[in-house]
């Protein structure tokens, strides 16, 4: 099952709106060519004399100073920005027809008497202030909308921005994330079979999906934050015949009693938290795990000491301007010593316990970093 | 703009940043994207008209040279025009909304 599954809570564009789509995503790309250019200038005059040099914070910022002082850079930064709103400006242009079709589909699902998955909403739940205000890839009012018993909009928003993003990069064509996840544990931990599985800031369960299909005698349960992401993970599961349990909740302190798994996974949630989350989500992957279960949490494989000075300021402009709050933060993570931090066994050489690496998309489209680690199974 | 390594990530959540020394040229770039994305999207309809009838041997380039449209057409024709330079300077249409939302 690729990342672009087609099912009845996609929009269908009308040809203007399909058209304005096809015309963003080349305009974005073309974006991305010139800036990779217009940066690659500054390597020559510039950081030639830093090669070798790391990215400390004083080296970066002289970076930044000289790139944003650069004309043709600040252009190509303000048609980076408009091509951002204007994919959303064309996603939301398909959704404003479908509003009330993707509601009256959630209101099916959710009072199906033969529904196969459920949802848990807890509207007393606090996200903080920062999440409040996000806005992660300037999605229009942020994850956090929530307008309406049946409102959707927010999953609906972000499912399609995925879609179209995912098509332009061409990634995800012949498997998701997910399932690249599942065979990285079947080619490290050969013939295990999860029974129970939890996605950690399951967004709007385009990674969770995927697990109820592959282990359909497995127990899926999927938690997030936000509730319009989680009603069209329902909505999209129950579409997809694929038993999952959603619930609203944090990360950090799940509703589950410990032992509760034997898989605990996340896909691309990482980057989306601080690192105090990220260190307590990796506490909660070990309470939650049964001994011998696994955690394999899934990222972009991206480090702060593989960048030069210029790449790290470049990709700052994704914290600043493009919403990715954590993104510095992420960059600087050690995210295997969360695991150790976590009470997991470190690596050794003979281990199976843990398996922290990076590892290939089938289609060799893109290689994801993977936090991974057994808890030992009782002696 | 000069950003720093240390500037909140949330600072320019609720402001769009201006990246030229002048934010009309910002402006400007945002019109002309979103003309040139009507000239896409214009170039499709056409492409498809195009192959559509021609596929049905329906018209010739001639025809459609020569076609002319009569009032009822030329006024749908400048409610369209009204509609396209509505979503070109959408940027300032957003930017005035924001000013008098922040002054009431």
């Amino acid at each position: 099952m690729a990342r672009n599954i087609q099912h009845e809570l996609l929009t269908t564009p009308s040809p203007e709106v399909r058209a304005r789509q096809r015309f963003v995503l080349q305009f974005k790309r073309e974006v991305e060519r010139l800036r990779r250019r217009a940066t690659a200038l500054f390597d020559d005059d510039h950081t030639r004399a830093t090669t070798g040099q790391s990215a400390t914070n004083e080296a970066t910022q002289a970076a930044i100073d000289r790139l944003y002082a650069d004309d043709l850079y600040r252009t190509l930064s303000a048609l980076k920005l408009s091509g951002q709103h204007m994919m959303w400006d064309s996603i939301n242009a398909a959704l404003v027809d479908e509003t009330e079709r993707l509601s009256g589909l959630f209101r099916q699902y959710a009072g199906a008497k033969s529904r196969l998955g459920s949802l848990h909403l807890d509207p007393a739940l606090d996200v903080g202030d920062v999440w409040r205000r996000a806005r992660i890839h300037l999605q229009p009012d942020g994850y956090q909308a929530d307008t309406a018993a049946d409102d959707l909009r927010a999953g609906a928003l972000y499912e399609e921005g995925g879609a179209l993003y995912s098509r332009g990069q061409s990634v995800g064509t012949r498997e998701s994330k997910a399932e690249c996840a599942i065979r990285f544990i079947h080619e490290w931990q050969p013939g295990f079979r999860p029974t129970k599985i939890l996605d950690m800031g399951c967004s709007a369960g385009a990674s969770t999906i995927p697990y109820a299909l592959v282990f359909p005698d497995a127990v899926v349960h999927g938690v997030d934050l936000f509730p319009a992401l989680l009603r069209y993970a329902h909505a999209k599961a129950e579409s997809l015949g694929a038993a999952v349990h959603f619930h609203q909740a944090n990360i950090e302190s799940t509703p589950f009693p410990a032992g509760s798994f034997d898989l605990v996974v996340s896909h691309n949630a990482m980057h989306e938290m601080s690192r105090e989350t990220c260190a307590a989500m990796f506490r909660e992957s070990y309470r939650l795990l049964a001994p011998g279960g696994l955690c394999v949490h899934q990222d972009l494989p991206v480090r702060s000491s593989d960048l030069s000075p210029l790449r790290r300021a470049d990709l700052l402009y994704e914290q600043w301007f493009n919403g990715e709050l954590f993104w510095t933060d992420y960059l600087d993570r050690d995210c295997d010593a969360c695991l150790d931090a976590a009470g997991f066994p470190p690596a050794g050489p003979d281990s199976d316990l843990r398996k922290s690496g990076l590892f290939a998309q089938l289609d060799g489209t893109m290689t994801w970093y993977f936090a991974a680690a057994r808890k030992p199974p009782v002696a | 703009m000069k950003p720093n390594i240390n500037d909140d990530p949330l600072k320019y959540i609720d402001q769009r940043p201006v990246f030229s020394a002048a934010p009309g040229v910002d402006r400007l770039f945002a019109v002309c994207m979103a003309l040139t994305e009507q000239l896409a999207v214009a170039n499709e309809r056409h492409d498809t008209l195009i192959r559509v009838l021609s596929s049905k041997g329906l018209v010739t380039p001639e025809e459609l040279e020569a076609y002319m449209p009569d009032a009822t057409v030329e006024a749908a024709r400048e409610a369209q025009h009204a509609q396209l330079i509505k979503r070109v300077l959408q940027i300032l249409d957003l930017e005035i909304d924001e000013r008098e939302s922040d002054a009431s």
